[in-house]
């Protein structure tokens, strides 16, 4: 704990203060501006006419904002399960294997390294229905072969796959280095009890993992709610919506449409969404004393 | 055969698995990045191939693409800059309790790193028009601290909390001025952090796409931008669009191998304690 | 000249107060040793000195000068850190040398200084070593010649000797009283460990937590024969001495208290009590021989020994009775009723309202 309750105390004001301004530059500024945007009909340079809630009535009315939203949060909660899923049964394989585990590290982190897009065009060559390895594959044992992007029924679920492979690692390093975090004697007591491997799972290891879970997946929550590059590079929002996201969707509005007062719109609400989660994390955190 | 060893046999079948799970996809593009056309087409697909070059000289030789990377390594060096020297001083002042509203600073920005990014571009892509900031690295790397400033603050304090207190009390009584704490015991003492976290920076900024995106245009575009502008190709030429996507991944790919013990460290500073 | 002086001092942290109404005075070149429990307030009343924690009331001195609010490094005090606080990224010479490089000397001077205190303290071989590589004794030592070198009024020790291991902490103590005689520097130690209070100062401060309901800290101030033999208090007779002083309370009738069949009479001052805390060092009690003297009966319960001494637990009817006995080997055996009885020239005795000793 770093107090210094010494009498001349040196003020550290001077410290902090760059980082207030660039702080404030980057995000007081354009939250104040985006919300100032959403209520105009925004041109810029030009006259913008403010326009009450037009912007926020009108994404309701199109409804491809839903959409977008809808999609957005299926993919994100889909992830992030799957995610923390096969992370956590790596993270327990790991924990019991002495060799090679650097290894598999270095294998694990390595998707974590690539950008959204680099993934995507890697995934758009394994899935093409064509030509791709994956297809390729399955038609060799005689199995039904997707069409995993282009068709309405798999692009989401092709999307979690990709996305699955790429973050995972994530997922399990955290998990790993709680893992061997914990202690060892509760352990070793309910071996002595008699306890079998789900039971110490169950009773032990989860509820001692329980606060890292929390971040991990709240972490992990609110970037795949972000997704943004993925369904740029691998679907950009198709077949028919069926993978539009919110992110996706503001891109377009702004920049391919120049509509940015519903733009603007479409960031309030999905910003407010975000800080919801920030804020309700930041006092479950509080409450079961995390970190500040 | 005991529980214990078919559980640890599970495990090395698990781990086998999935690290060629992981490792997979990026081999396999790697070996279309080095085939012709036709090989990159076979049906079924070809596993032993004669490699050629040509589709990373044709990468290599692409201006867009070779302007691209540079911009990308300038903007990971300016972003790194800038939020070492913004942020080092706020985690060694946030590290300490009297600075007022400690508690509001931190927790803004946390929110600052969690925010979605068009919230940033929208209201700057009018911002940046205006001042000439638009189509910049500058300007990239200014709005890049939204997350870098965040996490390079985070993680500097984490290694600040480290140094015992008493050393900053010797040193006071020795009439060391704060700025002669940080930089002569605090700095050399969080030395690792500062590579890890620096790491882990640069590989954020290298793969950003939605900030770069909407506030670039030509001059200023990055390495991922540069790759998106080979997705046009998925249908036709696979060799020059696994060679971009190679090439664009290869540092990072490099840094991982490298750097492995500061990456997993840093990744999971935050979530651990 | 006084070195240190504190009058009616006050030290919070928050509103919690910590110090309360300290009045001290360390003259110059004495060995002052401020002991007590934990918790008392001996590390904050040192960095108060040093300018590591703020005063809150009254004042502070430093060689005459009232130093409530300087900077710590104009307070001419020089600290020595229970961690010993070296510089781990620097070597033994960069460690002795930052101060000097920070106040802007020269190398050549420095380098100097620095080897000139090296050698006064053993470390010229080391001096291009970092922390890591020294042992305990040395990282101890070399924490010792960042403080000479700043040639202080005043050293200021906060438990030095704590991390080190029995044997080398003999050998060190007698190094700081042999430093401290050489130096001539006045000196404020403290400590938790009555055999270093004892051993080590010209006078010891005995300070007690104000959580104990202390209206002060400091409990008595006075050279360590002052402390054992003249406890001022009852605080102090507990605190000081191992095992701890034999403390009953008595009743008081026809002008003395009865222990067992001991009859004693009291001073004036305790007369007109009713009752009266009587205390005695295990090395005092005596084993009454069997019809001899009219002593307390007690039941032997049990045994510690420790080969030079014995020390023996008795139950007695007015509660625990603890001896020392120093004729090692005839003693009596466990379970064995013995008559106790007091030597009457080493009777302490305490107020029991006050706690305040009665002579
Ligand atoms: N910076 C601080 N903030 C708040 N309370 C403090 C601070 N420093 C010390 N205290 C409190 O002041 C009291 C005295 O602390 P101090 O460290 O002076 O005790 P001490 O006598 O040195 O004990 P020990 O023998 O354990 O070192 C303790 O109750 C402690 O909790
Ligand atoms: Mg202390």
């Amino acid at each position: 704990m770093a107090q210094d309750s010494a009498p001349s105390q040196p003020n550290l004001w001077p410290y902090v203060l760059p980082t207030v301004l660039v702080l404030g530059a980057c995000t007081l500024y354009p939250i104040a501006t985006v919300l100032w945007m959403s209520l105009h009909d925004w041109t810029w340079g030009g006259d913008s006419v403010f326009s009450g809630l037009k912007n926020f009535k009108l994404l309701w009315l199109k409804g491809s904002f839903v959409i977008a939203l809808m999609n957005t949060v299926t993919f994100a909660i889909s992830a992030v399960l799957v995610e923390l899923v096969l992370g956590m049964i790596l993270a327990l394989a790991a924990n019991r294997v002495t060799r090679g585990a650097g290894v598999f590290r270095v294998l694990m982190i390595l998707p974590l390294m690539v950008s959204g897009i680099a993934v995507s065009l890697v995934w758009k060559v394994l899935l093409d229905p064509t030509f791709g390895v994956i297809n390729a594959a399955l038609a060799g044992v005689g199995l039904p072969e997707p069409n995993w992007l282009g068709s309405t029924s798999t692009a989401m679920a092709s999307l979690v796959m990709v996305e699955t492979w790429w973050q995972t690692g994530f997922v399990f390093i955290i998990l790993a280095a709680a893992l061997k975090s914990l202690p060892e004697e509760p352990f070793e007591a309910a071996r002595l009890e008699g306890a079998n491997g789900w039971q110490m799972f169950r009773y032990l290891t989860l509820p001692m993992l329980r606060p890292v879970i929390v971040t991990v997946v709240v972490f992990r929550l609110i970037d795949t709610l972000k997704v943004f590059d993925l369904v740029f590079g691998l679907t950009g929002g198709g077949p028919l919506r069926a993978t539009e996201a919110v992110q996706t969707l503001t891109y377009q509005t702004a920049f391919k449409f120049s509509n940015f007062g519903e733009a603007a719109a479409i960031v309030v609400i999905f910003s407010a969404l975000i800080f919801a989660i920030c804020a309700a994390y930041g006092a479950l955190d509080r409450r079961t004393g995390g970190a500040e | 055969m005991t529980r214990a060893r078919r559980a640890t046999i599970l495990s090395y079948a698990i781990l086998i698995l999935a690290g060629f799970l992981s490792l997979f996809p990026i081999l396999w593009i790697m070996g279309i990045s080095l085939k012709t056309q036709a090989d990159a087409f076979a049906m079924p697909p070809k596993l032993i191939f004669v490699p050629i070059w040509d589709h990373y000289a044709k990468v290599w030789g692409d201006a867009a693409f070779i302007k691209g990377f540079f911009n990308s390594v300038l903007a990971a060096l300016l972003g790194n800059l800038m939020a070492f020297v913004i942020g080092i001083p706020a985690a060694f002042a946030l590290n300490q309790r009297r600075v007022p509203a400690r508690g509001a600073i931190l927790a803004w920005l946390l929110l600052s790193y969690m925010l979605p990014e068009f919230l940033f571009v929208i209201p700057m892509y009018g911002l940046f028009q205006a001042t000439g900031l638009y189509d910049s690295v500058f300007g990239l790397a200014l709005v890049y601290q939204t997350f870098t400033l965040p996490f390079t603050i985070w993680m500097m304090r984490a290694f600040f909390a480290d140094v015992p207190f008493a050393l900053y009390e010797a040193a006071r009584l020795e009439g060391a001025k704060s700025w002669q704490i940080l930089l002569r015991v605090y700095l050399p003492m969080a030395a690792p952090g500062i590579a890890a976290t620096a790491i882990l920076n640069t590989i954020r900024i290298w793969n950003e796409l939605a900030i770069a995106l909407g506030l670039t245009f030509d001059k200023a575009q990055t390495v991922t931008l540069a790759v998106a502008a080979y997705r046009g190709y998925a249908s036709i030429d696979w060799g020059a669009l696994s060679a971009a996507a190679i090439t664009s991944m290869l540092p990072m790919l490099i840094f991982a191998v490298l750097a492995q013990r500061q990456i997993v460290g840093g990744l999971s500073l935050g979530a651990v304690k | 000249m006084a070195a240190v002086e504190f009058q009616n001092v006050g030290i919070s942290f928050g509103n919690v107060p910590v110090v309360k109404d300290l009045s001290l005075t360390v003259n110059d070149g004495e060995f002052v040793v401020l002991v007590g429990p934990s918790g008392c307030g001996k590390s904050t009343i040192l960095r108060s000195i040093a300018g590591l924690a703020g005063i809150s009331s009254g004042d502070m001195r430093i060689g005459g000068k009232r130093m409530n609010d300087a900077d710590p490094a104009a307070r001419d005090i020089a600290m020595v850190f229970q961690s010993y606080a070296l510089f781990p990224n620097m070597t033994v010479a960069g460690n002795l040398g930052f101060g000097l490089k920070i106040r802007g000397e020269g190398k050549a001077e420095i380098d100097r200084k620095v080897a000139d205190v090296a050698a006064v303290v053993g470390l010229s071989d080391h001096l291009h070593k970092r922390p890591g590589a020294l042992s305990g004794g040395q990282r101890q030592r070399v924490a010792l010649a960042r403080a000479i070198l700043r040639r202080p009024g005043v050293f200021l020790f906060d438990e030095p000797l704590s991390n080190l291991d029995a044997e080398f902490r003999t050998a060190m103590r007698a190094e700081i009283v042999r430093f401290h005689r050489t130096q001539g520097a006045s000196m404020v130690y403290v400590t938790h460990d009555q055999t270093e209070a004892m051993t080590m100062g010209d006078r010891i401060a005995v300070l007690a937590p104000l959580a104990a309901g202390h209206k002060a800290n400091l409990m008595q101030y006075g050279t360590p024969d002052e402390v054992y033999h003249r406890p001022a208090n009852l605080f102090v007779a507990r605190f000081i001495g191992t095992p701890r002083m034999n403390v009953v309370t008595l009743p008081v009738k026809g002008g003395a208290v009865r222990f067992g069949g001991q009859q004693l009479a009291l001073p004036p001052s305790a007369v007109r009590l009713g009752n009266v805390i009587l205390g005695q060092r295990p090395e005092h009690l005596r084993l009454s021989q069997e019809g001899a003297e009219p002593g307390l009966v007690g039941t032997v319960e049990h045994i510690e020994n420790l080969g030079h001494e014995m020390i023996l637990t008795f139950s007695t009817a007015i509660g625990q009775m603890v001896l020392r006995d120093a004729r090692s080997g005839s003693g009596p055996m466990l379970g064995q009723t013995v008559r106790l009885s007091l030597d009457p020239n080493q009777v302490h005795l305490f107020d029991p309202a006050s706690e305040q000793r009665l002579d």
